[in-house]
């Protein structure tokens, strides 16, 4: 039993190894910082505008912000990552290496599925760490705004955390088209179709029947709660492409 | 004991037919040269032998195993470099060695044993700063990092110059007689395979042609005997009531099959008052024997 723990826990840290010197990690990071700052920027000149008096700043701020990180960029960003995170193989054909290992073809596709939502979790953890600690630089600079009220730090990371189980539909399906194209542009280009697609389509009244479009649908209720009809959904999703990923690559053949 | 057999191998890319029903054996200990031209179907064979093409069950026998069946039992004792090496650039060789560790969970310390071997000493810079011959060796120690029986080399020396074959021969030489490793090696360059290589097959349109040792292919096939003598044209005439002969402006070309063969035409000459200057068999070397193989006449 040990023993597989140490194995799993080993091959999960190789999937981490492989991110080393990529765009993968830096992606995951800078774009949290990138909303947060722009955020903040637009609190810097038109905070007065926003901050409806009386009440604590700190929850418009974080609710526009992650609303609009939900809406466009958690997908588009998703959709980079999981073409990124699979072109480390698809690029000199490293799949010949992989897949000539003893290891299961199970655990090549699970593993890897595994360091794509451990990036997913660090960019859901970045926008909050982002989201607080440019708040906490506006107590300072605009004292008026009213910022060192609570700074909700724990409803922030549940709806960074309920936006990234809603995407997990995302995670599945790009992440299941990456591993499949060698080429970077057939799944980021899909998956940039269906994202517009979805904005265009968000007063649809059947918009609930399309993935997509849950992480900014989960957003919609402010409840602090996780657990939603999205959530449930975007994770059975997750389990179905999951599945259907496994299947590929224990028939996948390698040239 | 044959470490790698194959049972009427086939395998289709659509309905093109690669691989026509190969029976392949190597014996545990043997460096085996696999030959053939381009397109003849060694690299769907190497793909066949490591489970990376779908074949049929039982076709694929490694270490008495099916690899349909017990492919993971059957890649712990495989070490392969596929054609160009597969690395990860943006890593260093030793983050790649290290990775391949933790997804085999062998012991860290078999980097450095690895590295000293393949002698690739400064492997913490980026692979995509590697000479192709380092990315080879590093490709090697990459293959020989679970320690495995049986090597599986497809054109292991492709785009090396000839310090960096020369090292590879003597490193695979090294690998087969001090570590007994069994070495399955792909290569369009004949010289290299008949130097290093025990036994071989030779592959042509997914068929194999030959299979056996290197020398027992030499005496299967037809011989050049080189004859000089007082009277070349009056010898010619002689030599060629028995064999194929063509006569050149300094000598006579004697096709033959046999080493006896020498004495019956030595016999012929005497016979006939003609002085023999020279008498010389001239074997044809593996790459004429190759192409006699290969070309459709």
């Amino acid at each position: 039993m040990i023993d597989r723990v140490i194995k799993s826990t080993l091959r999960f840290y190789a999937e981490l190894q492989k991110l080393k010197n990529t765009l993968a990690i830096l992606v995951a990071v800078a774009l949290p910082l990138f909303v947060a700052f722009l955020s903040f920027v637009i609190y810097l000149s038109e905070g007065h505008k926003l901050i409806i008096a009386g009440t604590n700043p700190w929850h418009g701020y974080i609710y526009h912000l992650q609303k609009f990180w939900a809406g466009l960029l958690l997908p588009l960003t998703i959709i980079i990552e999981a073409s990124l995170i699979n072109s480390i193989e698809h690029s000199n054909n490293m799949w010949k290496q992989i897949y000539v290992l003893p290891v299961s073809k199970f655990a090549v596709y699970f593993y890897k599925l595994l360091a794509f939502i451990f990036l997913n979790i660090l960019m859901a953890l970045s926008l909050t760490f982002f989201i607080q600690l440019f708040g906490f630089l506006l107590i300072f600079i605009k004292p008026e705004f009213g910022f060192d009220s609570p700074s909700l730090i724990k409803e922030s990371l549940l709806l960074s955390l309920k936006m990234m189980l809603a995407s997990s539909a995302i995670i599945g399906f790009q992440f299941l088209l990456s591993f499949n194209f060698r080429s970077f542009v057939i799944p980021t280009v899909i998956g940039f179709c269906i994202t517009v697609g979805m904005g265009i389509a968000s007063s649809w009244k059947h918009i609930e029947f399309l993935p997509y479009s849950y992480p900014s649908l989960s957003t919609n209720s402010q409840d602090a709660r996780i657990w939603n009809t999205y959530v449930i959904i975007a994770l059975l999703s997750l389990v179905l492409t999951s599945a259907a990923g496994f299947y590929v690559s224990s028939k996948k053949e390698i040239s | 004991m044959n470490v790698i057999e194959t049972k009427s191998l086939v395998y289709d890319f659509g309905s093109k037919p690669v691989l026509n029903g190969i029976d392949l054996t190597v014996q545990k200990g043997s460096i085996f040269g696999f030959l053939g031209p381009n397109g003849s179907g060694k690299t769907t064979t190497i793909r066949a032998l490591l489970g990376l093409a779908r074949v049929p069950e039982k076709s694929v026998m490694l270490f008495g195993k099916d690899i349909r069946t017990h492919r993971i039992e059957i890649l712990k004792n495989i070490g392969s470099l596929i054609e160009y090496p597969a690395l990860y650039n943006h890593l260093s060789g030793y983050d790649n060695l290290h990775i391949l560790c933790n997804l085999t969970s062998t012991p860290k310390k078999r980097i450095k044993e690895l590295l000293d071997l393949v002698l690739l000493t400064d492997c913490s810079k980026k692979v995509s700063k590697y000479s192709l011959g380092m990315k080879q060796r590093l490709g090697i120690a990459a293959a020989l990092l679970t320690d495995p029986e049986l090597l599986i080399l497809d054109e292991p020396t492709n785009g090396l110059d000839p310090a960096g074959i020369r090292d590879m021969r003597h490193l695979i030489k090294t690998l087969n007689q001090d570590f007994g490793k069994t070495i399955f090696i792909s290569s369009h360059l004949l010289y290299e395979v008949e130097m290093m290589c025990s036994h071989l097959a030779i592959l042509k349109e997914g068929k194999l042609v030959f299979q056996g040792r290197a020398c027992e292919l030499k005496n299967k096939y037809t011989k050049l005997l080189l004859v000089d003598t007082s009277d070349n044209k009056k010898s010619a005439e002689l030599i060629e009531q028995q064999y194929p002969v063509k006569l050149t402006e300094n000598l006579i070309e004697a096709v033959v099959k046999e080493e006896k063969d020498t004495a019956v035409i030595s016999r012929i000459l005497f016979r006939n008052d003609i002085d023999i200057y020279r008498l010389e068999p001239k074997s044809q070397n593996l790459e004429e024997l190759f192409f006699n193989l290969t070309t459709n006449d």
